[in-house]
Protein backbone atom coordinates (compact mmCIF):
# COMPACT_ATOMS: atom_id res chain seq x y z
CA UNK A 1 0.00 0.00 0.00
CA UNK A 2 1.44 3.46 -0.32
CA UNK A 3 2.98 5.14 2.63
CA UNK A 4 2.78 8.96 1.54
CA UNK A 5 0.43 11.18 -0.07
CA UNK A 6 2.21 11.39 -3.12
CA UNK A 7 2.33 7.78 -3.43
CA UNK A 8 -1.22 7.58 -2.59
CA UNK A 9 -2.42 10.15 -4.53
CA UNK A 10 -0.26 7.85 -7.52
CA UNK A 11 -2.46 4.87 -6.56
CA UNK A 12 -5.34 6.14 -6.66
CA UNK A 13 -4.47 8.17 -10.31
CA UNK A 14 -3.35 4.94 -11.52
CA UNK A 15 -6.30 3.09 -10.57
CA UNK A 16 -8.43 5.45 -12.18
CA UNK A 17 -7.09 5.27 -15.25
CA UNK A 18 -7.22 1.29 -15.26
CA UNK A 19 -11.14 1.83 -14.60
CA UNK A 20 -10.95 4.01 -17.51
CA UNK A 21 -9.37 1.86 -19.73
CA UNK A 22 -11.39 -1.49 -18.68
CA UNK A 23 -14.54 0.52 -18.72
CA UNK A 24 -14.33 1.73 -22.46
CA UNK A 25 -13.00 -1.24 -23.60
CA UNK A 26 -15.61 -3.91 -21.62
CA UNK A 27 -18.08 -1.65 -20.39
CA UNK A 28 -20.76 -3.29 -18.76
CA UNK A 29 -18.17 -5.81 -17.13
CA UNK A 30 -17.03 -3.50 -14.77
CA UNK A 31 -18.84 -0.48 -15.08
CA UNK A 32 -21.94 -1.44 -12.61
CA UNK A 33 -22.51 -0.85 -9.45
CA UNK A 34 -20.63 -4.19 -8.13
CA UNK A 35 -17.57 -3.96 -9.62
CA UNK A 36 -17.32 -0.46 -9.82
CA UNK A 37 -17.44 0.48 -6.19
CA UNK A 38 -15.17 -2.24 -5.21
CA UNK A 39 -12.56 -1.74 -7.82
CA UNK A 40 -10.06 -0.03 -5.83
CA UNK A 41 -10.12 -2.05 -2.70
CA UNK A 42 -9.30 -5.10 -5.28
CA UNK A 43 -6.13 -3.35 -7.05
CA UNK A 44 -4.87 -1.05 -4.39
CA UNK A 45 -5.37 -3.55 -1.35
CA UNK A 46 -6.68 -6.90 -2.40
CA UNK A 47 -4.37 -8.01 -4.73
CA UNK A 48 -1.41 -6.55 -3.33
CA UNK A 49 -1.96 -7.62 -0.15
CA UNK A 50 -2.36 -11.22 -2.07
CA UNK A 51 1.14 -10.89 -3.49
CA UNK A 52 2.40 -10.32 -0.16
CA UNK A 53 2.80 -6.32 -0.74
CA UNK A 54 0.04 -4.85 1.24
CA UNK A 55 -0.16 -4.48 5.00
CA UNK A 56 -3.49 -5.11 6.26
CA UNK A 57 -4.00 -2.64 8.99
CA UNK B 1 -31.63 8.73 -14.84
CA UNK B 2 -28.28 10.16 -13.46
CA UNK B 3 -25.36 7.79 -14.21
CA UNK B 4 -23.08 8.95 -11.92
CA UNK B 5 -24.78 12.01 -9.71
CA UNK B 6 -25.98 9.44 -7.79
CA UNK B 7 -22.99 8.68 -6.10
CA UNK B 8 -21.46 12.18 -5.98
CA UNK B 9 -24.25 13.31 -4.18
CA UNK B 10 -24.22 10.76 -1.46
CA UNK B 11 -20.77 12.36 0.13
CA UNK B 12 -22.43 15.75 -0.30
CA UNK B 13 -25.66 14.92 1.84
CA UNK B 14 -22.92 13.34 4.29
CA UNK B 15 -21.52 16.56 4.94
CA UNK B 16 -24.20 18.27 5.76
CA UNK B 17 -26.47 15.27 7.62
CA UNK B 18 -22.74 14.50 9.47
CA UNK B 19 -22.29 11.62 12.49
CA UNK B 20 -26.21 11.64 12.67
CA UNK B 21 -26.72 9.29 9.26
CA UNK B 22 -25.06 6.41 7.91
CA UNK B 23 -23.04 6.78 5.13
CA UNK B 24 -23.56 2.81 3.57
CA UNK B 25 -27.38 3.73 4.42
CA UNK B 26 -27.11 5.99 2.51
CA UNK B 27 -25.71 4.46 -0.34
CA UNK B 28 -27.95 1.68 -0.39
CA UNK B 29 -30.69 4.28 -0.25
CA UNK B 30 -29.28 6.34 -3.64
CA UNK B 31 -29.17 2.88 -5.08
CA UNK B 32 -32.33 1.32 -4.12
CA UNK B 33 -34.26 2.56 -6.88
CA UNK B 34 -32.60 1.11 -9.41
CA UNK B 35 -31.25 -2.16 -7.56
CA UNK B 36 -33.27 -4.66 -8.96
CA UNK B 37 -34.99 -3.38 -11.25
CA UNK B 38 -32.49 -1.49 -14.08
CA UNK B 39 -31.38 -4.41 -15.66
CA UNK B 40 -35.09 -5.76 -16.70
CA UNK B 41 -35.61 -1.99 -17.91
CA UNK B 42 -33.99 -2.76 -20.81
CA UNK B 43 -35.22 -5.67 -22.21
CA UNK B 44 -39.12 -4.49 -21.79
CA UNK B 45 -41.33 -3.27 -24.83
CA UNK B 46 -41.46 0.39 -23.14
CA UNK B 47 -38.64 0.77 -20.88
CA UNK B 48 -39.65 4.47 -20.02
CA UNK B 49 -42.96 3.64 -19.02
CA UNK B 50 -41.80 0.22 -17.41
CA UNK B 51 -38.73 2.22 -16.04
CA UNK B 52 -40.85 5.17 -14.13
CA UNK B 53 -44.76 5.29 -15.07
CA UNK B 54 -47.72 2.95 -13.48
CA UNK B 55 -48.14 0.11 -14.42
CA UNK B 56 -44.64 -0.62 -14.29
CA UNK B 57 -41.83 -0.06 -11.55
CA UNK B 58 -42.12 3.05 -11.04
CA UNK B 59 -42.93 3.14 -7.78
CA UNK B 60 -39.25 2.65 -6.89
CA UNK B 61 -39.33 6.20 -7.60
CA UNK B 62 -41.74 7.56 -5.36
CA UNK B 63 -41.14 8.59 -1.97
CA UNK B 64 -43.64 6.68 -0.30
CA UNK B 65 -40.61 3.56 -1.73
CA UNK B 66 -38.74 5.61 0.24
CA UNK B 67 -40.44 5.68 3.34
CA UNK B 68 -41.38 1.91 3.29
CA UNK B 69 -37.82 0.75 3.33
CA UNK B 70 -36.77 3.43 5.67
CA UNK B 71 -39.43 1.73 8.79
CA UNK B 72 -38.42 -1.97 7.28
CA UNK B 73 -35.31 -1.34 8.12
CA UNK B 74 -35.76 0.49 11.77
CA UNK B 75 -37.96 -2.38 12.75
CA UNK B 76 -35.80 -4.81 11.48
CA UNK B 77 -32.07 -3.14 12.81
CA UNK B 78 -33.79 -0.13 15.26
CA UNK B 79 -30.87 1.51 13.26
CA UNK B 80 -31.71 5.19 13.27
CA UNK B 81 -28.51 6.11 11.86
CA UNK B 82 -29.70 3.26 8.78
CA UNK B 83 -33.02 4.15 8.34
CA UNK B 84 -32.45 7.80 7.97
CA UNK B 85 -29.79 7.31 5.47
CA UNK B 86 -31.72 5.07 3.43
CA UNK B 87 -34.84 7.32 3.50
CA UNK B 88 -32.37 10.81 2.54
CA UNK B 89 -30.58 8.09 -0.16
CA UNK B 90 -33.90 7.12 -1.98
CA UNK B 91 -35.27 10.67 -1.68
CA UNK B 92 -32.06 12.22 -3.50
CA UNK B 93 -32.44 9.42 -5.96
CA UNK B 94 -35.56 10.56 -6.65
CA UNK B 95 -35.59 14.33 -6.67
CA UNK B 96 -32.70 13.91 -9.33
CA UNK B 97 -34.43 11.77 -11.84
CA UNK B 98 -37.51 14.28 -11.93
CA UNK B 99 -34.66 15.80 -14.06
CA UNK B 100 -35.07 13.87 -17.10
CA UNK B 101 -38.18 13.62 -19.91
CA UNK B 102 -39.97 10.18 -18.41
CA UNK B 103 -40.25 12.15 -14.65
CA UNK B 104 -40.94 10.09 -11.99
CA UNK B 105 -44.26 9.82 -9.76
CA UNK B 106 -43.08 11.41 -6.59
CA UNK B 107 -46.39 11.16 -4.44
CA UNK B 108 -47.08 7.50 -5.81
CA UNK B 109 -49.98 5.94 -5.28
CA UNK B 110 -51.97 8.93 -4.72
CA UNK B 111 -50.74 10.56 -7.80
CA UNK B 112 -49.21 8.80 -10.91
CA UNK B 113 -48.73 11.87 -13.10
CA UNK B 114 -45.08 12.05 -14.00
CA UNK B 115 -43.36 15.09 -12.75
CA UNK B 116 -40.52 16.05 -14.96
CA UNK B 117 -38.62 19.23 -15.76
CA UNK B 118 -37.42 17.57 -19.10
CA UNK B 119 -33.92 18.37 -18.67
CA UNK B 120 -31.81 15.32 -20.99
CA UNK B 121 -34.08 12.69 -22.66
CA UNK B 122 -34.70 9.24 -21.08
CA UNK B 123 -33.09 7.17 -23.71
CA UNK B 124 -33.38 3.55 -21.89
CA UNK B 125 -35.24 2.38 -25.63
CA UNK B 126 -31.82 3.03 -26.71
CA UNK B 127 -30.33 -0.03 -25.17
CA UNK B 128 -28.36 0.37 -22.35
CA UNK B 129 -25.27 1.23 -24.44
CA UNK B 130 -27.00 3.70 -26.61
CA UNK B 131 -28.72 5.02 -23.05
CA UNK B 132 -25.62 5.90 -22.12
CA UNK B 133 -24.19 7.53 -25.02
CA UNK B 134 -27.67 9.34 -25.35
CA UNK B 135 -26.83 11.03 -21.60
CA UNK B 136 -23.11 11.89 -21.94
CA UNK B 137 -24.15 13.65 -25.04
CA UNK B 138 -26.85 15.72 -23.31
CA UNK B 139 -26.77 18.04 -20.12
CA UNK B 140 -27.01 14.90 -18.09
CA UNK B 141 -23.52 14.43 -18.51
CA UNK B 142 -23.22 17.65 -17.48
CA UNK B 143 -25.34 17.44 -14.48
CA UNK B 144 -22.74 14.52 -12.97
CA UNK B 145 -20.24 17.00 -13.64
CA UNK B 146 -21.65 19.86 -12.02
CA UNK B 147 -22.17 17.15 -8.60
CA UNK B 148 -18.51 16.01 -9.58
CA UNK B 149 -17.53 19.86 -8.93
CA UNK B 150 -19.64 20.63 -5.69
CA UNK B 151 -17.97 17.55 -4.20
CA UNK B 152 -14.67 18.29 -4.76
CA UNK B 153 -15.67 22.09 -3.66
CA UNK B 154 -17.65 22.25 -0.85
CA UNK B 155 -17.27 18.52 0.54
CA UNK B 156 -13.97 17.08 -0.86
CA UNK B 157 -13.03 16.80 3.02
CA UNK B 158 -15.42 13.99 3.25
CA UNK B 159 -13.08 11.69 1.43
CA UNK B 160 -10.11 11.80 4.01
CA UNK B 161 -9.12 9.95 6.40
CA UNK B 162 -9.62 12.31 9.18
CA UNK B 163 -13.41 12.84 8.68
CA UNK B 164 -13.65 8.77 7.56
CA UNK B 165 -12.45 8.41 11.66
CA UNK B 166 -14.58 10.73 13.26
CA UNK B 167 -17.22 11.18 11.54
CA UNK B 168 -17.99 7.76 9.31
CA UNK B 169 -17.55 4.91 11.52
CA UNK B 170 -18.70 6.64 14.56
CA UNK B 171 -21.90 7.20 12.66
CA UNK B 172 -21.84 3.36 12.08
CA UNK B 173 -19.98 1.50 14.06
CA UNK B 174 -21.46 -1.73 14.31
CA UNK B 175 -21.41 -2.04 10.36
CA UNK B 176 -17.88 -0.92 10.05
CA UNK B 177 -16.73 -3.24 12.79
CA UNK B 178 -18.56 -6.35 11.28
CA UNK B 179 -16.93 -5.24 7.46
CA UNK B 180 -13.57 -5.02 9.45
CA UNK B 181 -14.37 -9.18 11.17
CA UNK B 182 -16.10 -10.50 8.12
CA UNK B 183 -13.30 -9.26 5.41
CA UNK B 184 -10.30 -8.88 7.47
CA UNK B 185 -10.03 -5.27 6.47
CA UNK B 186 -7.92 -2.65 8.55
CA UNK B 187 -8.52 1.04 8.45
CA UNK B 188 -6.93 1.55 4.55
CA UNK B 189 -9.04 -1.29 3.09
CA UNK B 190 -12.25 0.11 4.74
CA UNK B 191 -11.38 3.73 3.59
CA UNK B 192 -10.29 2.55 -0.41
CA UNK B 193 -14.47 0.97 0.20
CA UNK B 194 -15.52 4.32 1.44
CA UNK B 195 -14.33 6.12 -1.34
CA UNK B 196 -15.01 3.53 -3.73
CA UNK B 197 -18.44 5.15 -4.55
CA UNK B 198 -16.91 8.36 -5.85
CA UNK B 199 -14.28 6.56 -7.72
CA UNK B 200 -17.18 4.40 -9.30
CA UNK B 201 -19.17 7.60 -10.36
CA UNK B 202 -16.07 9.61 -11.62
CA UNK B 203 -14.68 6.46 -13.63
CA UNK B 204 -18.43 5.50 -15.22
CA UNK B 205 -18.31 9.49 -15.92
CA UNK B 206 -15.53 9.69 -18.15
CA UNK B 207 -15.48 6.01 -19.30
CA UNK B 208 -19.23 6.49 -21.20
CA UNK B 209 -18.25 10.14 -22.13
CA UNK B 210 -15.29 8.60 -24.04
CA UNK B 211 -17.87 5.97 -25.65
CA UNK B 212 -19.97 8.25 -26.66
CA UNK B 213 -17.29 10.60 -28.38
CA UNK B 214 -15.37 7.82 -29.83
CA UNK B 215 -17.21 4.68 -29.52
CA UNK B 216 -20.57 5.49 -30.63
CA UNK B 217 -19.73 8.72 -32.04
CA UNK B 218 -22.66 10.68 -31.26
CA UNK B 219 -23.03 14.40 -31.29
CA UNK B 220 -22.52 16.29 -28.23
CA UNK B 221 -25.77 18.15 -27.56
CA UNK B 222 -25.84 19.32 -24.23
CA UNK B 223 -29.07 21.55 -24.52
CA UNK B 224 -32.09 21.73 -22.63
CA UNK B 225 -34.51 18.53 -23.63
CA UNK B 226 -31.90 17.00 -25.89
CA UNK B 227 -30.22 15.08 -27.39
CA UNK B 228 -32.41 16.16 -30.13
CA UNK B 229 -30.22 13.11 -32.22
CA UNK B 230 -33.10 11.37 -30.66
CA UNK B 231 -36.33 10.49 -32.20
CA UNK B 232 -38.28 9.80 -28.91
CA UNK B 233 -39.14 12.53 -26.02
CA UNK B 234 -40.53 9.49 -24.18
CA UNK B 235 -42.33 11.94 -21.95
CA UNK B 236 -44.64 9.64 -19.80
CA UNK B 237 -47.67 12.07 -19.73
CA UNK B 238 -49.78 14.12 -22.50
CA UNK B 239 -51.14 16.25 -19.47
CA UNK B 240 -50.88 20.31 -19.90
CA UNK B 241 -48.57 21.67 -17.00
CA UNK B 242 -51.74 23.33 -15.31
CA UNK B 243 -53.07 19.55 -15.02
CA UNK B 244 -49.99 18.19 -14.14
CA UNK B 245 -49.10 20.84 -10.99
CA UNK B 246 -53.14 19.98 -9.96
CA UNK B 247 -52.73 16.05 -9.68
CA UNK B 248 -49.34 16.68 -8.57
CA UNK B 249 -50.45 19.23 -5.35
CA UNK B 250 -53.54 16.80 -4.64
CA UNK B 251 -50.94 13.93 -4.65
CA UNK B 252 -48.88 15.62 -2.58
CA UNK B 253 -51.33 16.96 0.16
CA UNK B 254 -52.76 13.20 -0.18
CA UNK B 255 -49.01 12.20 0.98
CA UNK B 256 -48.59 14.92 3.59
CA UNK B 257 -51.64 13.41 5.38
CA UNK B 258 -50.71 9.49 4.53
CA UNK B 259 -47.07 10.47 6.26
CA UNK B 260 -48.78 12.52 8.63
CA UNK B 261 -51.01 8.92 9.60
CA UNK B 262 -47.85 6.82 8.91
CA UNK B 263 -46.06 8.61 12.01
CA UNK B 264 -48.32 8.73 14.45
CA UNK B 265 -49.37 4.95 14.25
CA UNK B 266 -45.83 3.28 13.30
CA UNK B 267 -43.45 5.53 12.74
CA UNK B 268 -43.08 7.11 15.86
CA UNK B 269 -43.24 4.18 18.19
CA UNK B 270 -40.30 2.53 15.95
CA UNK B 271 -38.28 6.13 16.04
CA UNK B 272 -38.56 5.76 20.06
CA UNK B 273 -37.26 2.20 20.39
CA UNK B 274 -34.85 2.69 17.61
CA UNK B 275 -31.07 3.19 19.04
CA UNK B 276 -28.27 5.61 17.98
CA UNK B 277 -24.54 5.06 18.08
CA UNK B 278 -22.79 6.06 21.54
CA UNK B 279 -20.89 9.71 20.12
CA UNK B 280 -24.68 10.67 18.11
CA UNK B 281 -26.78 12.66 20.49
CA UNK B 282 -30.30 14.29 18.43
CA UNK B 283 -32.32 17.28 19.60
CA UNK B 284 -36.21 16.57 19.11
CA UNK B 285 -35.94 16.42 16.36
CA UNK B 286 -34.32 13.96 13.71
CA UNK B 287 -31.21 15.54 13.64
Amino acid sequence: MPDSPRREALAWSAAFVAYVALGYWTKGLVLNWIVGPLFPLFVMVLIPRALGRGDSR
Amino acid sequence: MSWAAHEFENYFIQKHAGIKISFLGLAIGTLSPDLFTKSFVYRSEDPAMFHRGWPGVGFSHSLIFGVALALLVLWATRSRSWSLGILIGQWAHVFTDIADTAGVMPFFPFSIEPVTISMWRHAASEGRYGDAAAYYSSLGGMWDLFWLVVLVLVARRTLSADYFRSTIVPADPRAWAWLHRRTGLGERGLLTLYRGLCFYGAGRMVSWFLYARFGARTPFQPFWNGPSYLASYNDLSDAGPLEVVWRTTLGGVLFAGFLWLVWRLVGARLWRRGIDPPSVKRNRTFF
